[in-house]
């Protein structure tokens, strides 16, 4: 398949399931709940290492939050509940109750819950006050800065992580260039979340190593100082390969969220360096998700 | 068709409607339902005998008292709507565990003491007492909307411990007194000693009181995101009459009783 020069080639992204949550960080104004999704999510880029993958779906207006001030809604995802209610309270903890004039909410419904304002309301030493309102149970925990509000619990679900496409071009301005555009793009859409610095992955991993403390690896296949040296999945021209990794809520959030990423580089097209469009995979036997190239760009 | 109960004979004392909701007569047949007993005068009375009994029975029960002496309207209703035109007695909606009770009129004593759930709404004043504990009761309102658009009277929301209690009107002295939790909103002027003996909960004033108890401390002018929160449920009542309010806001509170070291507080919406 070409699309404005660029190849897409015929393989698949392999995907896995994991479980999910989202909550709403509101503040004072968008820069302090930006600041205080940006400290959650940071060191959330991979399982691998963090324990979780989370990133800023998207920003709040007022009028979108249940307090009426701006913020941002955050996706966590994780291997197991176990694993994500542990870095859901641990981070909302240290880096949201921390952060001036923040307020914590459930962001999505469900019997299925995970503690929020639950356990961190004992940091309020016997002065937190609990408010029943429409149902829902809020903590308010004192601070220096006034009251600290956390919603009881949040909803958790199914989900998918590790979407994936990897984009090969000439040379690493023109690659991170297209998927600078491919993330912005990306990052309008909901229920997805690229946990990424800035979204994008340079370090593309095989599964397994030579060192046995090791359970993932360069993917020596595609890096091009490696040309030469192994077997190699780059041709003479490929310069640089950078990967979009996008987690989701569905499968067809992730589907529809690497369309557009695709879509948005190829619209850039050979004349601009950009080559092909690959995909990271485990051979099919790891992940129970299969994003075929083909079949998300049909 | 709602099934309607038309008062037709009026009564020396007092009529007990206790029992008599749409849950518990949705299923009857009509005789059945002339048949229940009410206590009239302190005796032990069929239904058919002081009421005429119209319509079909189903979820939604219409009662037209002919004098603010019918008690116990509501009473321990469980699920349904239950409409009243008129004024009425002494404890309606006591102890309501859900549905809907509307009172065209105004309400006695006790309007929805120990109420548990569901929604009762008043369109004239009541008397004392509301939301309080039964007699003997060391609880009173424990879930669900007490909102009344007229006044009420005094110790309303005595020993609330959960819910929401809406007064567009006036309350007379010890309103929220031995509140254990919950929330209380006072449209109009609040009366003496308002939050008495508080232990905790929250009570909303629209109007500065004239006095309240010493043992409430002041904790300063605060801008407070809870207000926005608590705003929620009062603006599906109180629709254009809700108070101003934004999240910047500075709101004088007062927190205590003191007396019984508790954490409650008091909010000046003005």
């Amino acid at each position: 398949m070409q699309i404005n020069g660029v190849t897409i080639e015929d393989t698949f992204a392999e995907a896995f399931g994991m479980r999910a949550t989202r909550i709403i960080i509101t503040a004072l104004n968008l820069r302090w709940a930006r600041q205080a999704g940006e400290t959650m999510t940071g060191f959330a880029t991979s399982v691998i290492g963090c324990g979780v993958e989370a990133g800023i779906e998207s920003e709040l207006s007022g009028d979108q939050t249940p307090d009426g001030r701006p913020g941002v809604s955050v996706l966590l995802f994780a291997m197991s509940t176990k694993d994500l209610a542990k870095a859901l309270e641990l981070r909302t903890g240290q880096c949201i109750l921390t952060c001036p004039t923040t307020a914590v909410y459930a962001g999505m419904e469900g019997d299925e819950r995970l503690p929020l304002g639950k356990n961190l309301r004992y940091f309020g030493d016997g002065y937190q006050i609990s408010k029943l309102i429409s149902g829902k149970r809020y903590w308010r925990i004192p601070v220096m800065d006034g009251e600290f509000i956390a919603e009881q619990d949040t909803g958790r679900c199914a989900a998918v992580g590790g979407g994936n496409f990897l984009v090969l071009a000439d040379s690493l301005p023109e690659v991170l260039a297209a998927c600078e555009e491919a993330v912005i793009a990306m990052r309008k859409l909901p229920d997805i979340v690229l946990p990424f610095p800035g979204g994008i992955v340079r370090s593309g991993s095989k599964v397994g190593s030579k060192y046995k403390a090791l359970i993932a690896s360069t993917n020596q296949a595609y890096c091009p100082t490696l040309r030469g040296l192994v077997e190699t999945q780059l041709d003479e021209t490929t310069g640089a390969v950078l990967e979009i990794v996008v987690n989701g809520l569905t499968p067809e959030a992730i589907s529809k969220a690497m369309r557009v990423g695709i879509e948005t580089i190829c619209r850039r097209g050979s004349e601009q360096g950009i080559r092909r469009i690959s995909a990271g995979n485990y051979g099919g036997k790891l992940g129970q998700f299969h994003f075929k190239l083909h079949e998300v760009m049909a | 068709m709602s099934l309607i109960l038309r008062q037709t004979t009026e009564q020396q004392g007092r009529i007990d409607l206790r029992g008599i909701t749409p849950d518990r007569l949705a299923d009857l047949e009509l005789a059945v339902i002339a048949q229940q007993p009410i206590t009239v005068d302190n005796q032990q009375d069929p239904l058919s005998s002081h009421f005429t009994i119209e319509g079909t029975p189903s979820d939604e029960l219409t009662i037209i008292p002919l004098n603010n002496r019918v008690d116990g309207i509501g009473a321990g209703m469980i699920h349904g709507t239950l409409q009243v035109t008129g004024d009425t007695g002494h404890y309606i909606g006591s102890a309501m565990q859900g549905g809907k009770l509307l009172v065209k009129g105004s309400c006695g004593d006790f309007t929805g003491s120990a109420l548990q759930g569901g929604e009762l709404i008043v369109q004239g004043d009541v008397g004392d007492a509301a939301g309080a504990p039964l007699a003997g009761g060391l609880r009173g309102q424990n879930g669900g909307v007490i909102y009344i658009q007229g006044n009420a009277g005094d110790r309303t929301g005595e020993c609330q411990r959960r819910g929401l209690i809406i007064i567009e009107g006036d309350t007379g002295a010890l309103t929220g007194y031995r509140m254990i939790a919950g929330t209380i909103y006072v449209g109009g002027c609040s009366g003496e000693q308002t939050g008495l003996n508080m232990r905790r909960g929250t009570i909303l004033l629209r109007q500065r009181p004239t006095q309240l108890p010493i043992t409430l401390n002041y904790s300063g002018a605060l801008p407070l995101t809870i207000i926005t929160l608590l705003m929620h449920p009062l603006r599906q009542y109180l629709a254009k009459q809700t108070p101003p309010y934004s999240t910047s806001k500075r709101m004088d509170r007062y927190v205590g009783d003191l007396a019984c070291k508790g954490q409650g507080e008091i909010i000046i919406l003005c």
